[in-house]
């Protein structure tokens, strides 16, 4: 049976046949994208069904963010979100909260529910917020354990009923670096400690699920159909896979997972390098139907971009601090080395110039040692960069998926305190890329920013930071660039272009079904423009929330 | 009682997991609980027959997640060891790009935990290339600046000129440091004695100076150790009067007028005193204690050695 879709119009990203107003599918994959007038070859000869629901709507190909973290992003989940920007999630819309009086009165009113299990929120920032304390929380949730968590995920503050089921021995950690135990306040390396005693609530499998399937819902919302799992590993190999396995492995799932296992991560890594490779090699033996690992691999070269721990080259930081290698140089080489010979694409998160620096060195030794075309080396982020870095990621043959919401957030901040006007207004340098027809795509990294693919393409598009200063104006996107980077590009960086990212026939049927036409309402236009519905191998999914 | 950790600091190459073999080969005879966490990246290099043996066990870090602080091992780690009780020393061998400053920092308030020993491992016969290399020579020249003890390997690559042109190198640079020598250093003095004594020395401040680097033949050092407060002008108007032949002054001192710690720093013709917000060594970073420590070197030239006046 073909289901023919309907819609106002149809973009298709297939630039040899742009537009299009009527797509038939058949078993999950598309027959033929054109008019009702021009698919009768096919619809004479198969049984066939008209379906009208989009007719008033536009249809794109389903969105792709190729790098996010689902495990990590299932820990935040859960937690209720009180932040100073508004954020649309699927279960509510959070609006901004810019005073200490009105986050305080979220936190009452969440203290005066009927529930003694711990509370946790997500987005606190003292600028808007006021001061937190153990106090404060004291007063507010009395015997309820509660946590609130700093925006940043680098803080937090505990009261002392958290405290006591932590089982924290207060005069002991007194005036341990990074913790003010008075205060119940937690951070960097006081972080590292607390976490610890929190893993077992927020790493607990029934907390991961909840918080996965509030992700599914998210995924679902933006209006994706494929998302790459960037780092399996992060925190356990086995147990990731399994959870996410469980969670998206199910027929009414919306959209496919790519995963690239973290070259070092917990349970990927073996007694040796080659050990690690050959089991890298195999995992795709253990592929389902939407759950899937390819021949890639995903490696570190430097520090946190939050964090300022970037690698930079000179003249650095204005305040002169250093960032930091995620693993010495020779080490990220050898390991490089290992899985370009082995064939396989490699991803590398790089936040500093100097950092892509390194990977762009490597990259050169390794096309010398062993040349290679279409090898997928990607530089992940791609926070700061040079021009002349973005010419030999060119000759070299390397691609690029970009934050771009690093420089909605950071651009404005990182030129008081950082890195000067100059560089930061540089980041995500994505028209240079474009421009030398450098394989370009945008991606989240959620939980470090918000997985909504049309905002993303607004934000590379306009390089609007959040001052509302339009940056480098120069690197702005083209409109059909942006949408490129969020659907057939990502699709390419993930290996996966043959089956999804744009219509045409032979595709799976994966698409985004919109309220309006981003061609009509312009780059403007894409950050108000609603995802009614995605169609998932030819599933239609009613995003939810929308009557 | 706490855990002592001797923390082992150097790039990659320096010959830390050759170092950790050797500690652990002899230190097996010993009978001492050892556990070593090691920061690998790919291949584990410990030797697997000494870490199998019952005195020994082997930990490797992961480092997990980039962009958050949600999974910290070595914390994790560290506390599981301090908690389960089992074992005598910790043995760290450091990433060779680890901040030792951060490093030290986090160590040094680990409760149950005391850093006893902090060695930081040098390849003489690269080091002066590495100090200037694109992507690490920064990070390798903090490590430096941070490290108190060094030792140095691979010498044999070079010949004794050679040799002796980069401990004069290392001196002048760092002359905060003290450089040992692989062969010197023993496997009790690494686990545990060094500190001991060295924390004496310091705090019964006896004599005025000392020589203490006898190892180097055209170059003398001297080091100033004190708890007693001086004025900004007192200490500039002494370094006034070195003599020509001091090449360089550098360590942390106490001011008279001022909570702060401050980094005081001498080459002929320019000297600074400025408030210093950094991580101190352990036994200066106390302002009550208020330990101060400088470091001289000066060209061998006999008769003039008497001419240096104590500061504190
Ligand atoms: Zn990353
Ligand atoms: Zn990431």
């Amino acid at each position: 049976m073909i289901t023919v879709y309907t819609a106002k119009n149809i973009l298709t990203m297939n630039p040899s046949w742009p537009t299009a107003t009527a797509i038939a599918v058949k078993d999950g994959r598309i027959v033929e994208v054109g008019s009702l007038a021009s698919l009768q070859p096919w619809l004479e000869q198969h049984p066939h069904r008209i379906d009208a629901q989009f007719e008033d709507s536009v249809i794109m190909p389903g969105l792709i963010d190729p790098h996010l973290h689902p495990v990590m992003a299932a820990v935040l989940l859960p937690m209720q979100f009180i932040t100073a920007m508004e954020w649309h999630l699927p279960w509510e819309t959070v609006p901004a909260t810019v005073s200490p009086q009105a986050y305080e009165s979220i936190l009452r009113k969440a203290a005066a529910e009927d529930d003694s299990t711990p509370y946790f929120t997500w987005g606190y920032h003292k600028i808007w917020h006021g001061e937190m304390s153990r106090g404060l929380l004291d007063e507010i949730f009395g015997s309820r354990p509660a946590v609130v968590w700093q925006r940043s995920f680098h803080e937090v503050y505990l009261n002392s009923a958290m405290m006591a089921l932590l089982e924290i021995d207060i005069e002991a950690i007194r005036g341990r670096h990074q913790i003010d135990v008075d205060r119940g306040h937690f951070y960097e390396v006081g972080l590292s400690y607390v976490i610890n005693k929190l893993n077992r609530i927020i790493m607990a499998p029934a907390w991961i699920l909840a918080g996965l399937a509030r992700l599914k819902q998210l995924v679902q919302f933006g209006g994706h159909t494929t998302v790459g799992d960037m780092a399996v590993g992060i925190f356990d190999f086995e147990m990731e896979w399994r959870l996410c396995q469980q969670v998206f492995e199910q027929p009414d799932n919306p959209f496919r997972v790519v995963s690239v296992a973290h070259a070092n991560g917990s349970g990927v890594r073996q007694d040796d390098l080659a050990t690690t490779v050959e089991f890298v090699r195999n995992l795709p033996e253990r592929n389902t139907a939407h759950f899937e690992f390819g021949q890639r691999i995903k490696l570190f070269t430097d520090g946190a971009f939050f964090s300022q721990l970037a690698m930079m080259q000179s003249p650095g930081y204005i305040d002169g601090h250093l960032g930091e290698w995620l693993m010495p140089p020779e080490k990220f080489e050898t390991i490089a080395r290992a899985y370009w010979h082995a064939g396989f694409k490699i991803h590398v998160h790089c936040t500093g110039d100097l950092g892509c620096e390194l990977a762009l060195d490597v990259l050169e030794k390794l096309q010398w040692e062993r040349p290679r075309f279409n090898h997928g080396y990607t530089i992940e982020h791609f926070g700061f960069s040079t021009p002349e870095q973005v010419d030999r990621i060119k000759l070299l043959g390397g691609s690029v998926s970009a934050n771009v919401y690093y420089l909605r957030e950071l651009s404005g901040a990182y030129s008081q305190v950082g890195i000067g006007v100059e560089r930061a207004s540089q980041m995500a340098r994505l028209q240079s890329c474009v421009g030398q027809n450098i394989l370009t795509t945008l991606h989240s990294d959620f939980p470090m920013a918000p997985a909504m693919p049309l905002h993303n393409a607004w934000v590379a598009c306009t390089r609007q930071n959040i001052e509302g200063n339009v940056v480098a104006p120069q690197e702005r996107l083209s409109l059909e660039d942006g949408l490129k980077a969020i659907t057939i590009n990502a699709a390419k960086v993930l290996g996966i272009q043959e089956e999804t990212g744009s219509l045409r026939a032979g595709k799976k049927a994966d698409f985004v079904v919109l309220d309006s036409d981003p061609h009509i309402v312009g780059v403007d236009g894409l950050l108000t423009i609603t995802v009614l519905a995605t169609v998932f191998e030819g599933q239609v999914h009613i995003t939810p929330g929308l009557s | 009682m706490t855990l002592p950790l001797t923390l082992i600091s150097g790039y990659l190459g320096a010959g830390k997991t050759t170092f950790i073999n050797g500690l652990l080969g002899s230190a097996n005879r010993e009978h001492a609980r050892i556990v070593v966490l090691v920061n690998d990246f790919g291949d584990v290099a410990i030797d697997a027959a000494l870490i199998s043996s019952i005195t020994t066990d082997m930990i490797s870090l992961i480092n997990g997640c980039a962009c958050c602080l949600v999974n910290d091992d070595l914390e994790r780690q560290l506390s599981n060891l301090v908690e389960a009780g089992q074992y005598d020393q910790v043995v760290f061998e450091a990433s060779g790009v680890a901040d030792s400053a951060k490093l030290l920092r986090q160590l040094r308030h680990f409760p149950g935990l005391t850093v006893s020993t902090h060695l930081t491992l040098v390849d003489l016969s690269v080091i002066q290339r590495q100090v200037r290399d694109k992507f690490v020579g920064e990070h390798i020249q903090r490590q430096l600046m941070f490290a108190r003890d060094i030792v140095e390997t691979k010498a044999d690559l070079l010949d004794e000129r050679q040799q002796a042109l980069v401990r004069q190198w290392l001196v002048l640079g760092y002359p905060a440091v003290e450089l040992h020598t692989m062969a010197a250093i023993s496997t009790g003095v690494v686990l545990g004695e060094l500190t001991g004594e060295l924390t004496n020395e310091l705090k019964a401040v006896t004599e005025d100076f000392s020589t203490v680097k006898a190892t180097h033949p055209d170059f003398k050092s001297y080091r100033f150790r004190g708890s007693q407060r001086q004025t900004k002008d007192h200490l500039m108007a002494w370094l006034d009067k070195l003599p020509p032949n001091v090449q360089r002054v550098k360590g942390f001192v106490w001011l008279l007028d001022d909570p702060r710690p401050h980094l005081l720093n001498y080459t002929p013709g320019c000297a600074s005193i400025s408030a210093y917000d950094g991580v101190l060594p352990a036994i200066l970073e106390d302002s009550v204690l208020a330990n101060s420590d400088l470091v001289a070197i000066a060209v061998h030239n006999g008769g003039q050695d008497k001419q240096l006046q104590q500061p504190f």
